[in-house]
């Protein structure tokens, strides 16, 4: 196997979570990137809810006028 | 004589590496990662599709 004596001269308790660990900050990395740089995500995550309130609060009509009589007078 | 026993040396299987490790040993850790590695490219595919299906991303 290609590279299978690396474990020879590497320490595999230092090479194999340092391994892991690049994957993890990288993907750690894109993900956040795409959360912060995209309007989709968080609209995606809040799922059929934020739909509904979106669309509720443009279409529904107009049912009742609340008043302040002044009775000072 | 000295060359000799320095090839073998060289050639000893058995050599335990300054890791503590012989070639065989080492050969087996690299088997197991490259198994895991492949087995998380193969659940991050399959993520990525079912994000790609069911989510706004690249749409």
């Amino acid at each position: 196997m290609i590279y299978g004596k690396i474990w020879c001269v590497v320490k595999p308790s230092v090479g194999i979570p340092i391994i892991i660990g690049a994957v993890a900050v990288a993907s750690f990395s894109v993900h956040l990137a795409l959360t912060i740089n995209t309007t989709w995500v968080k609209g995606f995550l809040n799922g059929g809810a934020g739909k509904v309130a979106a669309i509720s609060n443009e279409t529904t009509p107009q049912v009742a006028v609340l008043t302040v009589q002044d009775v000072r007078k | 004589m000295h060359v000799i026993q320095g090839v073998d040396a060289m050639s000893d299987k058995d050599k335990v590496w300054p890791t503590g490790l012989t070639e065989a040993e080492s050969e087996e850790i690299h088997r197991h990662l490259i198994q895991g590695t492949q087995i998380f490219g193969m659940i991050a595919a399959l993520a990525h599709l079912l994000a790609y299906v069911y989510s706004p991303w690249l749409h």
